[in-house]
């Protein structure tokens, strides 16, 4: 009681500089999610949602927009009222789509908050293969174009993006067999399907650990906390950076007051030390960045993503 | 076809098997709709650029299947309505339209059927979906829920006015269930 | 494992979990628009603070009486809530249309008991097994299964080929709208993006079969003497009649459990597969459709096997079979357990308590549904015509949105409702639309597939398990032209 009141003096004390930003949060947030419940988007958002009720003090009411491959969920969070009170996530697929749809959202329709972290992709071939180190596997793919198979999303989805990324960079030509999401790669990786998959590293960790799958190398700057022992590309003298990532957004026009608290509290949620410890036991990366970083990394990959797209031929809304 | 009174009320149900419902109306306006049906798509579909007609190497590509569908549904629907034209021919005195197909398939039509009763529930919940964009999910439901109510009511010989609120209670209680229960964002 | 059994069951905290789970998954499941998915969801929340152990009793009690619910509406309202009780209304709705609700619910619960129990089996025997097998299963594998679904169905369905055609041609068409999985190009989606990710089977499934079967019945002069839509009649079936279904119960239970363990199946799938073996090797595949206790027992054996069965590839491979035991996956990791080949080793413990949590579940499921269940679910059946058919119509509205928590999905509903509507009219057959949608896409992404690996179709010959399905199903189609062939040529000689 105590307290509440020292709270409430303190606020009438503040109350004629900062009105707007004391009152900001006095209802509940809307947390748009573009995929359906039980996925990696659904699972981090409810995560972060749950700590940001406890650091905002209002709750937080999640909802699943499922529909158009993420689309759907897209357009709900941009056309909602910028007052901060609807927020939502987003990851690579988002800046991806802004090309490859007919009728897309683009990213000047929201504010960035925060960012949460990245997904960066790995190559990894079956225990089957002779693909011993990532040297033999770049020699044996350039040898034969097309020849090694490998298993990624459907053209446009984010481990597409990723071995797109890596034939880029290394001038290689794998042949791409689309699956629809990660497990069926998996499944069919384990199975001897495919040769090689590029999905990320908390999806073959386990198979790596029982020796079914072998990890080359991380498409990261940094090793993965999860594989400390695997190294990255660029450690092995390729220089590819690749892979999915997250990022919490609002439509655009947030008035900044409300912007810089919804984005404070983001980044005082994501780096506190239980939520690290709770989502890097599910696996998810975190990595704290306030608005403006976060907007940065995004750019990024927006500038990275483009010329890949063009070159799959998979640009029908071109950059203007 | 010898059938128990029980299955006769059954015979507008969805199954894959209904021998009495051949008649030649039938099969002319289910072939017209599906060569129609085929036509539209096709259009659309050989008029759409992009990738879609490109040619992919050892895999079909994705225009396959959608031809072979077309070819299959235009073949098909040719066929019906040859089979309709074919069995009037034959079938001198049902010639005149609706009636004919009606006398064909006696079966469904033992227990009065009215069908402008099912087209003006089709179109009060078309309805709905127009006004839900006007006045949210949950009023519109209101509406559709007493006017259904009422309509079935009506057929009942039962009181319509006391229908038209039963039909918003229940509305509201399980608008209220979706929205309060299980947190499903309506409007 | 009997150390770990005991400690579960003197746990009263566990037991009273896996009693809530119970029930949350048996209300969840009874709403239309509800998935399984769904419903562990929204529970996962609430394991945040719970230890593992805890954790997987409430959620595979909320998993596995949510798959047994979803027959509860389409029974009693002809309205499939999840895709594993779209093949359960076939049969069931005309069951409690003439008055048999009560022995379409009970075959339905003994079917799922049998088949849960069934799935249990085959999950603690043969896991580390059926992983290995199920790996096997590749591109030409999955192709060649669904084209024998397909041959099965085109075999069974007895009435007018002409028409039957249509309606599955009909039914690959709007499995074609969306994206190509393959390359990712949009078909048939005319400029709209909501049919970009493609038509969603559970709100079409609710217009074909809900709002369109609601408007066929309003048509009808409401009859005299009969004011409620269905009657619960009586609850138990004669022991005869349900031991006459055991061996039907037990092939759709392994066709199920078989096709849960096959990595990104799922019950759609099963069920559909499973409907369509009792279809074919019934001697009256005509009666199918018309309230057959048969056609409602095998699919609910069949989905509810598959819940053993998914959480093979779950705890052998760390593959989550579907989208609900992507869930149970979720959980586990919160938790900092990861799945895969390893748990077996490094935690034999918790694998028992998954095998008795399920165990349980089926259980209490059966207790709960069988003793206070079925009679709650019957109090709907007590509401008059008018207000039962509101409720229809409104369900089936308010289940479409909460799917996706999308509009356009509830005009995708009203929409097929309207042409549902009409098909039923011109004498056009639901069932190959629903299968064709089901199974179409499936064969044609697995079929591409397989030719972008092998870059040739003799990869479907050349591999024994493809070769073996494809052989069958040519068998099953073609085989009644030669029969007949060679009736004719023989007939001719005499």
């Amino acid at each position: 009681m105590k307290i509440r009141i020292a709270l409430s003096t303190l606020a009438t004390v503040c109350a004629a500089s900062m009105a707007a930003a004391q009152s900001f949060p006095d209802g509940p947030i809307t947390w748009v999610v573009n995929w359906p419940a039980g996925g990696g988007q659904d699972t981090t958002s409810r995560l972060v949602a749950e700590a940001l009720t406890k650091e905002l003090g209002v709750p937080i009411a999640v909802e699943n927009y499922d529909g158009a491959g993420g689309l759907a969920g897209m357009r709900v969070l941009a056309g909602a009222d910028a007052d901060g009170y609807t927020i939502g996530m987003l990851g690579s697929s988002s800046v991806i789509q802004q090309y490859t749809t007919d009728a897309p959202v683009m990213m000047e329709q929201f504010s960035v908050l925060s960012f949460f972290g990245p997904d960066p992709g790995a190559l990894s071939v079956g225990a089957g293969t002779d693909f011993d180190t990532l040297e033999t596997f770049i020699s044996m793919a350039k040898e034969a174009p097309a020849s090694v198979i490998n298993g990624n999303d459907p053209p446009g989805g984010a481990s597409f993006i990723s071995a797109a990324i890596m034939e880029a960079a290394l001038g290689l030509e794998l042949n791409k067999i689309p699956y629809k999401g990660y497990a069926p790669t998996v499944t069919a990786l384990l199975g001897g399907e495919v040769q090689s998959a590029t999905v990320p590293i908390p999806q073959v960790l386990e198979h790596n650990a029982s020796g079914d799958v072998r990890i080359l190398g991380v498409m990261a700057a940094e090793r993965h906390f999860l594989a400390p022992d695997i190294p990255t590309f660029a450690e092995q003298g390729f220089d590819v950076v690749a892979g999915d990532f997250r990022a919490v957004v609002g439509p655009a026009g947030i008035p900044d007051d409300r912007l810089e608290i919804l984005s404070n509290a983001l980044v005082a949620v994501l780096t506190s030390p239980e939520f690290v410890e709770k989502a890097n036991a599910a696996g998810y990366m975190i990595e704290p960045l306030g608005a403006e970083a976060a907007s940065a990394r995004i750019a990024t990959f927006d500038t990275q993503v483009y010329p890949v797209l063009e070159a799959a031929g998979l640009v029908t809304n071109p950059r203007k | 076809m010898s059938q128990t009174p029980a299955s006769k009320v059954l015979a507008s149900r969805v199954s894959d098997t209904l021998p009495e419902r051949h008649g030649p109306l039938r099969d002319l306006v289910t072939g017209a709709l599906s060569v129609l049906i085929a036509i539209v798509l096709g259009a659309s579909h050989f008029n759409q650029g992009g990738r879609l007609h490109e040619d992919y190497g050892a895999e079909p590509g994705p225009a396959l299947l959608p031809e072979l569908l077309l070819a299959i549904l235009g073949t098909a629907g040719i066929v019906l309505i040859i089979r309709g034209v074919l069995s009037k021919i034959s079938r001198p005195g049902q010639i005149n339209g609706i009636d004919a197909s009606e006398s064909d398939a006696p079966n469904d039509f033992e227990q009065q059927s009215e069908p402008a009763w099912a087209f003006l529930v089709l179109a009060s919940t078309i309805a709905f979906g127009l006004l839900q964009t006007a006045f949210g999910f949950g009023i519109a439901a209101a509406i559709l829920g007493a006017i259904l109510c009422a309509t079935l009511a009506y057929r009942e010989g039962r009181p319509i006015l006391r229908a038209l609120a039963e039909g918003i209670v229940v509305a509201a209680v399980l608008y209220g269930a979706f929205r309060l229960v299980l947190s499903v964002p309506l409007t | 494992m009997l150390d770990v059994l005991f400690a579960l069951l003197f746990d009263p905290l566990a037991m009273g979990l896996c009693l809530a789970g119970v029930v949350a998954g048996l209300l969840f499941g009874a709403v239309p628009g509800v998935s399984s998915t769904m419903a562990l969801a929204v529970m996962l929340p609430l394991t945040y603070g719970m230890t593992p152990e805890h954790a997987m009793m409430l959620m595979l009690g909320v998993f596995f009486s949510s798959v047994y619910a979803g027959s509860v509406s389409a029974i009693l309202l002809n309205i499939p809530g999840t895709p594993g009780a779209m093949m359960t209304l076939l049969d069931g709705h005309p069951m409690a249309q003439q008055g048999r609700a009560g022995h379409a619910m009970s075959y339905a619960l003994i079917a799922s008991i049998v088949g849960g129990l069934f799935g249990w089996v085959f999950l603690t025997l043969t896991a580390p097994l059926i992983a290995q097998y199920a790996l096997k299963f590749g591109s030409p594998e999955y192709a060649a299964v669904v084209f024998f679904g397909l041959a099965l169905v085109a075999y069974a369905s007895s009435g007018d080929t002409l028409r039957g055609v249509v309606a599955g041609v009909l039914g690959l068409m709007l499995g074609v709208v969306g994206r190509d999985a393959v390359t990712d190009v949009p078909r048939f989606t005319f400029g709209i993006p909501n049919l970009e990710s493609g038509i969603d089977i559970i709100p079409l499934a609710i217009g074909l079969f809900g709002v369109s079967e609601a408007l066929a019945a309003i048509e009808k002069t409401p009859p005299k003497e009969m004011p409620r839509m269905v009657r619960l009649g009586s609850l138990m079936p004669s022991w005869r009649a349900l031991l006459s279904e055991a061996p039907a119960a037990l092939r759709s239970s392994s066709v199920g459990a078989f096709v849960g363990a096959i990595p990104a199946a799922g019950s759609a799938v099963a069920v559909a597969v499973a409907y369509s073996i009792e279809k074919r090797l019934s001697r009256s595949p005509e009666k199918f459709g018309t309230g057959l206790p048969r056609g409602v027992v095998a699919p609910e054996a069949a989905n509810n096997a598959c819940v053993g069965g998914a959480l093979i590839p779950m705890m052998t491979l760390g593959i989550p079979g579907d989208s609900i035991t992507a869930v149970l996956i979720g959980v586990l990791l919160l938790h900092g357990l990861r799945p895969g080949p390893g748990l077996f080793e490094s935690q034999p413990d918790f694998v028992s308590t998954i095998y008795i949590a399920l165990l349980f579940s089926i259980i209490l499921t059966a207790v709960i549904a069988g003793t206070i269940g079925i009679r709650l679910y019957n109090r709907v059946l007590m509401l008059p015509r008018r207000i039962l058919f509101t409720g229809v119509i409104l369900l089936c509205l308010l289940g479409a949105f909460a799917v996706r928590n999308s509009f356009f999905d509830v005009w995708v509903s009203i929409l097929s409702g309207g042409f549902g509507y009409v098909l039923v009219r011109l004498g056009v057959p639901i069932l190959p639309l629903a299968f064709g949608l089901v199974l179409g896409p499936v064969l044609e992404e697995n079929l591409r597939r397989t030719l972008m690996i092998h870059k040739d179709w003799s990869a479907f010959f050349e591999r024994p398990i493809s070769l073996t399905l494809i052989m069958i199903a040519l068998a099953v189609l073609f085989g009644p032209f030669f029969r007949s062939l060679i009736r004719r040529v023989g007939l001719r000689r005499r």
